[in-house]
């Protein structure tokens, strides 16, 4: 008789093994791909004039432009940073490192010849010169700090070039109160503005352009210091957004064990540094490809913990050609110096400031190399080669006591690790006439190490569990005593 | 029970709600954040429903698709997993109408994967057990496969069950209550 509740357990347990395929390598590079060439009809058919709608949003728009205008005219001064052609001459004077002083100078890293990164470049606030009788705009902002549109500067408009000429154009949509940027470069005085160029927090409008910092009085753009993390480890990757990550800590590494990245190799190659279809393959991504084409790497035995990282071809090699049993010890940081290289994709309107400040937040692999092969205390365990055991941990070969033959079982007692990449495993042969407790030698390169899954019977069929080898027992008691006599039995006592 | 290794990807949540706004802009690498948070789970869902991991890639693929032609229609950015989840059972159930009874045991190979290297008589009997459950659960109609995952593969309430189906608490019940019988039976049967 088969009770509900066992009925319920087993239903769990067969949909557990219906479900319990890994998840294929090229699925999802294979999705993005397809999503990427459905991007460009996506768009066409949102856009303002492209769809079904396009008419109604055209009039919709016209409306929209007719009220503007007619609300400039009525109150221009309430209107300034939407009407750029009304703004007043500049109440601050830069005197930058143009060797004229004029007041358009810029103090871009570029500009002044000061390209090294991080950390930031400290901006020159000694040389800024206020006129005695005008107030300042702001604080001078720090390249590569965070700052936040101000309630005054609420509708803040983004320009693609510093300045209220014709070629900066106007981009949309205008920045809201509280919306956060990262400062890339400037101040640059044109027009009467301090002008910043700003990367717009991705996760709000993820725009890139100028703004103005404000006027007089009125700070439409302050300083807005980050939440740093105590340290730049697992807990502050998990909790921490990107941008703050890259102000609180540039291009500080984090060293951390994953498998295989979820960035598919050419099986029809076999070059394992050569991707298989990605969604930079149609070229629309930037150059170098590479710093493009990110993949997920996520953190070993924690689904929590996952980080796109840009991976180069050699570091790809080394974490494509070990199996996902091996963890990679990878260290990865933001702002890495390839960051620098970073090109926008041709026929794209994006900068080249643009593209590299992209790159620059983007988590690219420093170093891989292969950890040691993955096994856990208290499991079974085997090999797909032979593998050597010692009487006593240490590598010393006089001290080699027996093989254990490939693919048998043996239980795993003990984890010992030697360093950062190789352990020490205590190990008892499933069939004790192979041998009995001794070491494994774990390391990079040694014959891996596979855990085998163990079916335990259930709590209401102890008579299954006496059944099972000693060392499944151990298993499946996961740790508590079991009788573990691996001796002959004793002899049956003699007939009456 | 010590459980396999078992790969699980999912993207850390610097920001959920911030990379759903930044895909329905048309950020595909937001997007791509966002399915990597999701795919494991769905990948699990569809292979449960569907029993063929090549099946499996197919319905959770289409499911991003179309969650990326759908995302400028969702309307509460915080519930981009729920919502995403109705498109991807919605897209099982039509790969289990479209195709025929004969075709839905998984093939050898599958079958093969799912079965531990080294077997005790003990664990034997169990995954025939198993299999018997196995073969009705592919008998059940596509929905009521899909309130079976839903409850006991994801451990979803049955109301929230109800959302993604479209259908009253009640039917969701009934439907569950059905099915439980049916497989219960089929154990009966093979023990």
């Amino acid at each position: 008789m088969t009770t509900p509740d066992r009925t319920e357990e087993l239903v769990r347990a067969m949909l557990a093994r219906r479900a319990g395929g890994t998840v294929p390598d090229w699925l999802l590079a294979e999705t993005m791909r397809q999503v990427v060439q459905g991007r460009q009809s996506r768009r066409r058919a949102s856009g303002p004039f492209g769809g079904p709608d396009g008419a109604r949003l055209a009039l919709i728009a016209a409306v929209a432009l007719s009220l503007l205008a007619l609300a400039s005219v009525l109150a221009a001064g309430a209107f300034l940073r939407r009407d750029d052609d009304l703004l007043e001459p500049p109440a601050l004077v830069v005197d930058g490192p143009s060797p004229s002083g004029a007041s358009d100078a810029s103090f871009t890293p570029e500009a002044s010849g000061d390209t090294h990164f991080p950390p930031s470049t400290p901006a020159a606030a000694e040389s800024v010169v206020v006129p005695a009788t005008a107030k300042p705009v702001a604080d001078v902002l720090n390249t590569d700090s965070l700052a936040v549109v101000t309630p005054d500067g609420d509708g803040l408009r983004v320009r693609s070039q510093p300045g209220l000429a014709a070629d900066s154009t106007r981009l949309e949509p205008l920045l809201a109160s509280g919306t956060r940027v990262l400062i890339v470069g400037g101040p640059v005085q044109a027009d009467g503005f301090a002008w910043y160029e700003v990367l717009v927090d991705p996760g709000q409008e993820d725009l890139f352009g100028w703004v103005a910092a404000g006027k007089d009085a009125n700070v439409w753009i302050r300083a807005d210091p980050p939440d740093c993390p105590d340290a730049l480890d697992v807990p502050a990757l998990r909790a921490t957004p990107t941008l703050e990550l890259f102000v609180c800590f540039g291009s500080a590494p984090l060293t951390m064990r994953t498998s295989s990245p979820l960035l598919g190799w050419n099986a029809d190659t076999g070059d394992p540094t050569e991707t298989s279809a990605r969604p930079c393959a149609d070229g629309s991504c930037g150059e170098p490809v590479w710093m493009y084409d990110t993949a997920l790497l996520t953190r070993w035995r924690d689904g929590d913990t996952s980080v796109p990282a840009a991976i180069e071809g050699d570091k790809l090699a080394i974490m494509n050609t070990h199996g996902p049993l091996t963890p990679i010890r990878v260290t990865i940081a933001l702002d890495a110096p390839s960051a620098q290289e970073c090109r926008p994709p041709e026929r794209s309107d994006q900068s080249t400031s643009e593209a590299v400040i992209r790159c620059r937040l983007r988590f690219v692999v420093l170093d891989a190399a292969p950890g040691r092969p993955e096994v856990f205390e208290n499991t079974l365990a085997t090999s797909d080669t032979d593998i050597e055991v010692w009487g006593a941990p240490g590598g010393d070969d006089a001290n080699v006591a027996y093989t254990i033959p490939a693919v048998a079982a043996f239980y795993v007692d003990e984890i010992r690790p030697a360093s950062a990449d190789d352990a020490w495993v205590a190990v008892t042969p499933e069939d004790e006439a192979i041998g009995a407790y001794g070491w494994v030698y774990a390391g990079p390169g040694e014959p891996r190490l596979q855990t085998i899954t163990v079916e335990c019977p259930g709590p209401d069929a102890p008579g299954e569990l006496e059944a099972l080898s000693p060392v499944r027992r151990l298993v499946c008691s996961d740790g508590s005593p079991v009788d573990m006599t691996m001796s002959p039995p004793p002899p049956a006592p003699p007939a009456p | 029970m010590p459980s396999a290794i078992v790969r699980v990807t999912e993207v850390v949540d610097l920001d959920g709600v911030r990379q759903v706004r930044a895909a329905r802009a048309g950020d595909a690498h937001a997007f791509e954040l966002l399915a990597g948070t999701v795919l494991p789970s769905a990948y699990r869902l569809s292979a449960a429903i569907l029993g063929s991991q090549v099946d499996a890639a197919d319905a959770t693929q289409n499911a991003l698709i179309a969650a990326w032609r759908e995302l400028p229609n969702l309307r509460n950015d915080g519930a981009f997993e729920p919502w995403f989840r109705r498109i991807l059972v919605n897209e099982c159930r039509m790969q289990l109408r479209r195709r025929s009874r004969s075709r839905e045991l998984p093939n050898a190979e599958e079958a093969a994967a799912v079965v531990p290297d080294i077997a005790s008589a003990a664990a034997l009997a169990r995954i025939e057990a198993l299999d018997s459950l196995e073969g009705a659960f592919e008998q059940l109609e596509a929905d009521d496969r899909v309130v079976v995952a839903l409850h006991y593969l994801l451990d979803r309430p049955i109301a929230e069950i109800a959302d993604v189906l479209h259908m009253p608490n009640g039917t969701v019940k009934w439907r569950l209550h059905r099915a439980r019988e049916v497989l219960h039976r089929a154990l009966e049967n093979q023990s």
